[in-house]
């Protein structure tokens, strides 16, 4: 009878405990959280009408987002980080500062292509990956491709690496990795933000511009191009876009949650980015000489050596991008050496 | 009998040649008659329907005018551009205004939790969009086919030489045709593929349009733009302050056209409060003598921030704008109530 008493006590704790467990659930779920989504074209942008189902998703957790667009990229991640949002959608590059590991995922030509590209996003969406996606009270809650971003140059005679040297380059003031790169082939960096970079290319003032193929029609950068330009088919950087949620704000399975949805989504994003690509008459493209090739890899590589060094590129991401690299590739030079 | 061979090798030769004459005759007798056909619907039906200020059975006219018109063009070879451009939009409107009401489902079963119903809207939400950017898509390629292949005015690079206010409206309204299929292209997730390159060129094909003439919604459009494309309105002023000023010629002149460009421009930026303005300043404008020869086009911006404000309470208050609340929020303080007299005297 004791022994009965003894474990309908214990009982009644368990459901205590569990009963409390579950209203601190459905408080959680009650509880309406904000969504800070960086669309560069706002409420009616793509990445905006992404999130409108991604907010349905999260609603089958037990999560009610409240979607805010923002067009200016540096304000969500301000928001963000002062705690005005609980999450936020941003680009790699921006929400490096929150997570190094996954941020450094759009290193320069890290990804040389797509299925390299979907291999290292497969990576960080896998359960095994889980711990790495948390820095502090940052977790990295899901990354989705946004597009290759390529040279635009307004003389298609700058092909190889040596050409660069002395060219005026825009480069985006909180991408330390671009400064650092243009520095190294010796070219002229021109501080811009994505109000002005593409007008800069267009009028002239700057000979080369980074830019995903998304930006070429609405931003008209055909203009830049001229009769003279081209577009160097050869991916500078994978960028991508990264969900970040604030851990104390959500429960301890929401990140995984939400990794494994967006990345059943990439599909979806790759069809958008296809299609921007396609779009672009071929011939724009331009392709790197053979000779040339060896040359432009390897000075990707000591570049994102150096900002690795510079403690810009987290060291772990730069070993997995290697070893995607070199599964996909296993006869680069690169995969017997041990340089990354 | 060779004699007789010849005739009749003539006489067959002399059927063929006639029945070509006569027969392209027919057809270029067919094309006349439908190009003049045209003209009418441009000079006399058209018109009229733009006097009319119900925009729904302006959307129906467009649905089932459209296929006959295409009728003309395909089977007659007639020039019916403008009028198809006119059609297009209208006939849009109704799919984009079905993809607007699957929007609004979307919101109320979000909100309630009912989480297969909101999916299940946002799917419908995405076909009718894509529909709506078909629709629009088509208007703005007659609207290209029109002023840049028949008179050689590319978009955004050579104003037309126009011919008359209607030859004008035209070209108003298969740009704002134009930016409307990016937008439901958007929503579709790029099902039509809409080139993005409409948004600049319409920027600056408004520069073709006298501003005080339509009413502001020239340089609305181009401040909504500058909005919404990064570095469209580097140097070009505020854009906020650009719509402000059309807002009052909208007004003065009887189309609210920027109210409406203003209120959609803060919704896609996301502020809030500048909706609301938004909503309000339209409001204010209820004893505004509406232009009687473009009620449609005033009522269709009315449609537009009336959706917009309906998106906001069905957000927020689950749903939408109360009769008579256009301009009022589920939020506003309560009137003061009215207490009535004092009565303790009589318990």
């Amino acid at each position: 009878m004791q022994t009965l008493m003894k474990y309908s006590r214990g009982a009644r704790l368990i459901l205590a405990g569990t009963a409390l467990a579950l209203s601190s659930t459905m408080a959680m779920a009650a509880e309406k959280k904000t969504l800070c989504v960086w669309d560069i074209v706002g409420a009616q942008g793509d990445v905006f009408n992404m999130m409108k189902d991604y907010k349905l998703a999260a609603a089958k957790w037990g999560v009610t987002f409240d979607l805010k667009p923002y067009t200016d990229e540096k304000i969500a991640a301000e928001d963000f980080k002062a705690g005005q949002c609980d999450a936020v959608v941003m680009t790699g590059l921006r929400a490096r500062q929150f997570n190094s590991f996954v941020g450094s995922m759009d290193a320069l030509g890290a990804l040389p292509t797509y299925a390299m590209q979907a291999k290292a996003l497969a990576t960080v969406a896998s359960p095994a990956a889980a711990k790495l996606m948390v820095s502090g009270n940052y977790e990295v809650a899901g990354a989705t491709p946004m597009g290759a971003a390529y040279l635009f140059v307004n003389d298609r005679s700058i092909n190889t690496v040596g050409k660069l040297s002395g060219k005026k380059i825009a480069v985006l003031d909180y991408d330390k990795a671009q400064a650092k790169m243009v520095q190294l082939v010796g070219a002229q960096p021109v501080a811009s933000d994505v109000t002005n970079f593409a007008g800069k290319f267009n009028n002239g003032s700057v000979d080369i511009i980074g830019a995903p193929a998304a930006a070429f029609k609405p931003l008209e950068l055909v203009k830049g191009l001229g009769t003279k330009g081209a577009i160097v088919n050869f991916p500078l950087v994978q960028l991508t876009l990264q969900v970040l949620i604030r851990r104390d704000r959500f429960s301890e399975d929401f990140g995984q949650k939400s990794r494994e949805y967006i990345q059943s989504q990439y599909p979806r994003a790759m069809s958008l980015i296809k299609t921007a690509e396609a779009d672009i008459d071929k011939k724009y493209w331009m392709q790197i000489p053979e000779a040339d090739k060896a040359k432009h890899i390897s000075m990707m590589r000591d570049s994102r050596a150096a900002l690795t060094n510079d403690g810009i590129y987290d060291k772990r991401m730069m070993s997995v991008l290697k070893k995607v690299r070199c599964q996909l590739e296993p006869t680069n030079a690169e995969c017997a050496q041990s340089i990354e | 009998m060779r004699g007789t061979r010849r005739l009749l090798r003539w006489s067959v030769i002399g059927a063929f040649v006639t029945g070509t004459v006569l027969l392209s005759g027919c057809s270029q007798i067919n094309k006349t008659g439908a190009n003049i056909a045209m003209r009418f619907t441009e000079k006399h039906i058209i018109p009229p329907v733009l006097k009319m200020d119900d925009t729904a059975m302006g959307c129906s006219a467009g649905e089932a005018i459209t296929p006959l018109m295409l009728g003309a063009v395909w089977g007659l070879k007639a020039d019916a551009d403008k009028i198809l451009v006119v059609q297009y939009a209208s006939a849009g409107l109704c799919a984009e205004q079905r993809a607007f009401e699957h929007e609004l489902r979307y919101l109320r079963a979000a909100k309630a939790g009912l989480i297969d119903e909101a999916q299940d809207a946002r799917i419908q939400q995405k076909r009718e969009a894509e529909l709506a950017a078909r629709r629009q898509y088509a208007g703005w390629q007659a609207f290209v086919h029109h002023y840049e292949v028949n008179r050689k005015s590319p978009i955004g690079d050579k104003c037309p030489k126009f011919k008359n206010d209607f030859d004008e409206m035209i070209y108003m309204m298969g740009m704002l045709t134009g930016v409307q299929s990016i937008v439901n292209d958007i929503t579709a997730q790029q099902a039509v593929g809409v080139p993005k390159d409409i948004g600049a060129k319409v920027e600056r094909g408004m520069m073709c349009l006298d501003n005080n003439k339509w009413w502001g919604a020239p340089m609305a459009t181009r401040a909504a733009i500058w909005n919404l494309l990064p570095g469209a309105g580097e140097g070009k002023g505020d854009p906020w302050e650009t719509i402000k000023q059309s807002m009052r010629i909208g007004e003065r002149t009887g189309v609210r056209l920027p109210h409406a460009m203003y209120a959609m421009s803060a919704y896609t930026k996301g502020d809030e409060e500048l909706v609301r303005d938004a909503i309000r300043s339209y409001a204010a404008t209820t004893e505004m003598a509406v232009n009687p020869n473009y009620k449609m086009l005033d009522q269709m911006a009315f449609l537009i921030v009336q959706n917009i404000s309906d998106r906001l309470w069905t957000e927020k208050a689950g749903s939408r704008t109360p009769p008579g609340s256009l301009g009022k929020f589920w939020d506003d303080a309560p009137a003061q109530q009215d207490d009535g007299v004092e009565i303790d005297d009589l318990l």
